[in-house]
């Protein structure tokens, strides 16, 4: 399978040796989950220009090449634009361009405005999340921080796995949906869906290989794990140990000074 | 060894790795049994062979071995314990290594040292002793320093060896390996085969299923299996030099193919079976005599035509000649070809390209070159395939010739311009199968066609003439469903939906990769049959010969048909790349080496693949007769890469 790069374009883990890299993925997740928290809590332009700041601040530390988180990126584009326009639209107040019964009011657009930012921020930490964390420390992560859920029921161990085999068997996926993609469209199959009754002329090509690929795979997958002598979480091991260093302390103070400086910009300049 | 090992197969003291006993299984009451009254055992540091053909039940019987099925009568042992013993269970596991042909279906983690660890975790070993035999068996296979590697970066070979690291290291008595080598290319089945002959030797017990013969030939013993039943026990090269095969559907090792061809049906003695033998029969001075007084008979239906040509000319011509005749509508031989200069002389070129390069995930730490400044042209007519090591540039050309992949730089023509006209490149991508998707064969074949609105009788003409192009009858294959078929017959099913498309450049990545000996060779059959019926077809169609309908001529459909008629495009042009150098040298005229991305050596395909070292030195095996040729003393000008080019140069070389 020596197949040639990707045509798609996603969000994908770039290796590195910057701070950021470096820090334990637990610090790395709550500090995403204090973002979209603080973002959310904040008010005002001010309050969200400091957390942009930070986490520019963050992504240069990183060394994410600009171009390629845009890449990973443009697909969401659409989503923000959406909201965008809807807010601009839906929101009364005095208007500034009228068509027809609707009109986008001057609120709107400045509620709008707001909330796409705000958005888009989120969208950007989560994109710097998983571009500079690899998905097995993300992972391992995520289980740590279920582990005290554990004990009402939560199976975070067979949540963990899950996520392991399906970071495990995207990249795979992905090339098999790039190769059928190619494939169909080699047979001249048109797959961009411009009238919505033949949305299953577009998409059928793609998506009934890919679950029988995907089932056939499932199938094989189950046995080779059984024959490794999987058999659930008892009595199971763990292979990777999870070690916070002195460098997450620090990332931890400095993101919590972050987090309350622009809560508290947002209240003094709140506009 | 062998003798040793069959004092332990039959053993009274030592306790076989696996012992079946009498065992039986059906997988629905209403079904035959998959497995028929099994006897057989594999001894500790025992490697065995099972062969069979299609549905004979080899991949069943791997399951039976570890647990996964249970035998419906009779017994499974593993070091004496049996799998029906549920209490055992668990401990049987631990103790025997499943490996499965495809690698990705058996990585769970998401790096190499999470998935090598998987199973110990599973154990519940301790974090220290994980990391010690994680390092070790690491280091055994040879992933040492790629621990943090994720599985899909990996090459093919790379994977295989991840996937045998996650079995081996649960330090198992006895391997269970279903067809280990048939997703990877020549060195990397030769990498793994050693591998496995290692463990042999630390006591490991190895069963072995394999389609390729040479393969079983490394094993001390040999299980061959028919419709469930045992068709042979015993020594290994027996099976081979006693013709024990004969009446079930496999061959015999390359290496006795190929001298059989040379050197004719030993009667009696012993045949060389291996590489080595051949080259140690070659090497007698009887052998160069016998090669004379018994032309070959067999394997070659038009040996009247391959003599002739043998008597006539430079090597070289000889060689297209015979190449000619073993095309069925062998037009081409009317094609006036200046083959000296590796050009065939007077042809158009279908695709053009000029200091082509490829870049992926440009301005990323993840940037990778794909080719780099590559000057190529493909002439209308020509069996080109690309060949060179994994990774060396191979899918990343074809999509660039078939126009589904842009160069970052350098500049690409087609005979019709900067874009190819519609409909007339076609792309077969690797396992095509995977890109079924209708509910009958007809359905998918007919896909393509009606796309570019050929509907009714027409279609109906194309679909049968397209299907029958890949030796699929219409009426008994129309109907069935894509995914009830045997992989090769799947196969065929996608390569007929393209070429419905009747495209006047066919481009296919690895098409024979995964299948059976037997289906590759039929496969390749078909592509030179349809290649050298389209020259015919289309010559005929460019002179206006109306009527004259060769094999392998495309359906009128009027309209649909493209503006062909005016010779625009005359024959047919293939280009494919492989990993077997043998069949290469059976199909293609012309061969482009590529490595790392870059042309290493471009021309006739008798000259580049007879050049032993230039092959090797790029990473690939040359074909058996090269190899064979070259031990002899053959140089590259001798232009050996097929039985009848040794036999010649033996010929040639016998009065000095």
């Amino acid at each position: 399978m020596s197949g040639p790069g990707l045509t798609i374009p996603i969000g994908q883990f770039i290796p590195g040796g910057s701070p950021v890299h470096g820090l334990d993925p637990r610090t790395k997740l709550v500090a995403t989950l204090g973002f979209a928290v603080a973002l959310f809590a904040v008010e005002g332009w001010a309050g969200v220009g400091v957390l942009a700041a930070g986490l520019a601040g963050a992504l240069a530390v990183a060394g994410v090449p600009a171009g390629y988180l845009w890449r990973s990126l443009r697909p969401l584009l659409f989503l923000l634009v959406l909201t965008f326009v809807i807010q601009a639209f839906s929101f009364p107040g005095e208007p500034v361009v009228a068509l027809g019964p609707f009109s986008i009011t001057r609120e709107g657009l400045s509620r709008g405005g707001f909330l796409t930012l705000r958005l888009g921020l989120l969208l950007v930490s989560s994109a710097t999340l998983t571009l500079t964390t690899a998905p097995v420390a993300l992972t391992d992560g995520i289980e740590w921080l279920l582990g005290p859920l554990r004990r009402v029921g939560v199976p975070s161990h067979e949540i963990a796995l899950m996520m392991t085999i399906a970071l495990r068997f995207i990249p795979t996926l992905l090339r098999e949906l790039d190769d059928l993609i190619k494939a169909q469209k080699a047979r001249g199959a048109d797959l961009s869906v411009r009238d919505p009754r033949r949305l299953a002329d577009a998409v059928l090509p793609l998506v009934v290989p890919l679950f029988v690929l995907s089932f056939r795979r499932a199938d094989d997958l189950a046995v080779a794990m059984t024959s490794r002598c999987y058999r659930g979480a008892v009595g199971r091991t763990r292979y990777r140990e999870l070690r916070a260093g002195a460098g997450d302390v620090l990332a931890s103070v400095a993101l919590v000074v972050w987090f309350v400086a622009a809560l508290s910009v947002g209240r003094l300049w709140g506009v | 060894m062998t003798i040793a090992q069959e004092t332990v197969g039959a053993g009274t003291l030592v306790v076989p790795a696996l012992c079946f006993r009498g065992v039986s299984f059906r997988y629905r009451d209403d079904r035959p049994l998959a497995l028929d009254g099994l006897d057989f055992e594999v001894g500790r540091g025992e490697l065995l062979a099972l062969v069979g053909g299609n549905g004979s039940g080899k991949s069943t019987l791997a399951r039976l071995c570890n647990g996964l099925l249970a035998p419906g009568s009779g017994e499974v042992l593993v070091d004496g314990r049996s799998t029906s013993d549920l209490d055992s269970l668990w401990d049987i596991r631990s103790r025997v290594g499943l490996l499965f042909q495809d690698p990705e279906d058996q990585i769970v983690g998401a790096s190499v040292e999470d998935d090598v660890a998987f199973g110990l975790e599973n154990l519940g070993v301790t974090r220290e002793e994980m990391r010690r035999r994680v390092a070790e068996v690491l280091e055994v296979v040879g992933l040492t320093g790629e621990e943090s590697t994720e599985p899909h970066l990996l090459s093919g070979g790379q994977k295989q060896r991840l996937a045998l690291a996650g079995v081996l290291v649960l330090e198992p008595t006895l391997l269970v390996l279903d067809e280990p080598t048939s997703m990877l290319d020549a060195a990397g089945r030769e990498e793994v085969l050693d591998f496995v002959r290692g463990l042999t030797r630390r006591g490991v017990a190895v069963l072995m299923i394999t389609q390729h013969m040479g393969e079983a030939l490394v094993a001390d013993r040999l299980l061959a299996l028919d419709r469930g039943r045992r068709a042979y026990l015993g020594v290994a090269r027996h099976f081979f030099s006693r013709r024990a095969f004969a009446g079930l559907p496999l061959g015999a090792p390359p290496a006795m193919a190929l001298a059989e061809e040379v050197l004719g049906e030993a009667d009696g003695a012993e045949p060389p079976l291996t590489e080595d033998e051949l080259v140690d029969a070659l090497s007698r001075p009887l052998a160069v005599g016998d090669a004379r007084s018994a032309p070959p008979a067999t394997g070659d239906p038009m040996s009247g035509e391959a003599e002739k040509a043998r008597d006539a000319g430079p090597p070289a011509d000889r060689l297209e000649a015979q190449r000619k005749c073993l095309r069925p509508g062998g037009e081409r031989g009317a094609e006036p070809d200046g083959e000296s200069n590796g050009e065939r002389g007077g042809e158009r070129p279908v695709v053009t390209l000029r200091g082509v390069s490829v870049v992926y995930n440009r301005g990323t730490s993840l940037e990778r070159r794909g080719l780099e400044d590559v000057d190529l042209v493909i002439s209308e007519g020509s069996i080109t395939a690309v060949v060179g090591a994994t990774a060396s540039g191979k899918s990343t050309l074809l999509q660039t010739l078939a126009g589904l992949l842009k160069p970052t730089a350098g500049v690409r023509e087609w005979s019709g311009g900067a874009r190819p006209m519609a409909g007339e490149v076609g792309m077969v991508f690797q396992r095509p199968e995977a890109q079924l998707f209708k509910g009958t064969v007809w359905e998918d074949v007919a896909v393509a066609p009606r796309l570019r609105g050929v509907e009714g009788r027409a279609l109906e003409a194309r679909v049968q003439w397209a299907m029958s192009a890949v030796g699929l009858d219409v009426q008994e294959f129309g109907p069935r469903a894509p995914h009830g078929l045997s992989m090769g017959e799947r196969r065929r099913v996608a390569l007929a939906g393209i070429m419905s498309l009747d495209p006047g450049l066919l481009v296919l990545d690895e098409p024979g990769a995964g299948l059976d000996p037997p289906a590759r060779r039929h496969l390749m059959e078909l592509l030179g049959v349809w290649a050298a019926g389209g020259a015919a077809s289309r010559r005929a169609a460019a002179r206006g010969a109306k009527g004259a309908r060769a094999e392998g001529e495309m359906p009128e459909d009027g309209g649909a048909s493209r503006a062909r008629a005016d010779g625009a495009f005359g024959a047919r042009t293939l280009v494919l790349s492989s990993h077997d150098m043998d069949e290469v040298a059976e199909i293609a005229d012309r061969v482009v080496l590529l490595r790392q991305g870059r042309i290493e050596a471009t021309g006739p395909s008798a000259h580049v693949l007879s050049d032993v070292d230039l092959l090797e030195r790029a990473g690939l095996r040359p074909p058996l007769a090269a190899r064979v040729a070259r031990r002899l003393g053959a140089r590259p000008a001798d232009a050996v890469v097929e039985g009848s080019g040794l036999i010649e140069w033996l010929e040639r070389r016998a009065p000095s």
